[in-house]
């Protein structure tokens, strides 16, 4: 599959699960189920909890990636300053490092938040 | 009655940075087009620069930001585009300027090159012409119309961010003309080189392009039938795209 096509489709599917996912809470909420021993107890729930968590970071990343793609480059930053201009593509794979990191710390916290 | 007319001015021979400068102009007894008014300017002041050739909205060459839209100078009316008394003109935004309101097209014309803007077919060809049935025709209606203004690729964000990867609103409409041909046999290739992240899918609908067309095209909608056609992995082209009514 092609990195555009699997991008836009991983964006879009992702944003159809959390829609899906926000319906499971309002129909938990509306049956009374909405209780810390339920949810905690609940695998179906806990796994649901957990794919959200995994979509929202792969979610966030290809906009994020998007985002420096698009405002953290030579010609964009050369709009405010030569010398950051210079620096764009030091300056934008800092800022990809730094949040794939954190999106993979977020994730794991979750994850053992979720199950542990 | 005065107009204010504020005009772009760079000449990179004697100016360290771009200037406004304007012009009180009286306003004419009958709606001109910004063309016109701009001929009128160059009578007072010839250093004004620009392109024009056709001044009937065919050639293309006057595209410039009109008020803070993009539109062809040649085919707007003046009563159009004034907001009170005033009147302001810039080159096409995002691309570099050579002086005044001409631009360096050079990145756009790149884009263009490199959808291979022409019919492909490797069979041989019939003895008088390729032939097309009147529905597969009906299908670069709002297509094949475009004029490479410019003005819908330099009003889109995407196209000012990435110049040298996204191919932009004129070139896709272009490619998708090639692509809905059923005369062309390069389906297959000219979808695979499009299929990276940046050519088409740095497209996110935000209507720009459809807003300023000077011919009422809809390229984000032929950027739409391309998605579909790389999502599908189909080879077969959508639904034909209409020419929007101007009002």
């Amino acid at each position: 599959m092609k990195l555009g096509r699997l991008i836009w489709k991983m964006q879009r599917y992702s944003a159809l699960y959390f829609l899906f996912f926000v319906g499971y809470l309002e129909y938990l909420f509306f049956i009374g189920s909405y209780s810390f021993e339920f949810l905690n107890n609940s695998y179906f729930f806990k796994s649901c909890l957990s794919m959200f968590v995994f979509l929202a970071a792969l979610h966030g990343f290809a906009g994020m990636w998007a985002v420096g793609t698009d405002y953290l480059t030579v010609r964009t930053l050369g709009f405010l300053s030569l010398s950051l201009s210079s620096k764009a593509n030091l300056i934008r794979k800092i800022y990809e490092i730094i949040f794939f990191a954190l999106g993979v710390f977020v994730t794991i916290f979750y994850f053992l938040l979720i199950w542990f | 009655m005065q107009l204010e007319i504020n005009i772009y001015r760079f000449n990179a021979e004697t100016d360290a940075f771009p200037y406004m400068q304007t012009f009180n102009f009286a306003k004419p007894e009958r709606d001109i087009m910004v063309l016109e008014l701009l001929n009128l300017l160059k009578e007072q002041d010839p250093t004004i620069s620009y392109r024009r050739s056709c001044r009937e909205g065919v050639c293309g060459s006057d595209g410039m930001n009109i008020n803070g839209k993009n539109g062809l100078a040649c085919i707007t009316p003046l009563s159009q585009v004034l907001k009170g008394n005033k009147l302001d003109l810039r080159p096409l935004p995002g691309l570099p300027v050579i002086r005044d309101l001409v631009v360096d097209m050079e990145e756009f014309y790149a884009q263009y090159e490199k959808i291979k803007p022409f019919l492909q077919n490797d069979s041989t060809p019939p003895e008088i012409e390729r032939l097309q049935s009147p529905e597969d025709r009906d299908k670069l209606d709002g297509l094949y119309e475009c004029i490479l203004c410019a003005c819908c690729s330099t009003s889109c964000p995407s196209f000012w961010w990435n110049p040298d990867k996204f191919v932009g609103p004129a070139a896709l409409l272009q490619a998708y003309r090639f692509i809905a041909d059923t005369r062309d046999s390069r389906t297959e290739e000219r979808l695979e080189a499009l299929s990276d992240p940046f050519s088409v899918y740095r497209c996110h609908g935000i209507m720009n392009c459809v807003s300023v067309c000077p011919k009422g095209l809809n390229p984000n909608k032929a950027i739409g039938n391309i998605k579909s056609m790389l999502l599908k992995d189909s080879t077969k082209a959508v639904e034909p795209i209409r020419v929007i009514e101007q009002a």
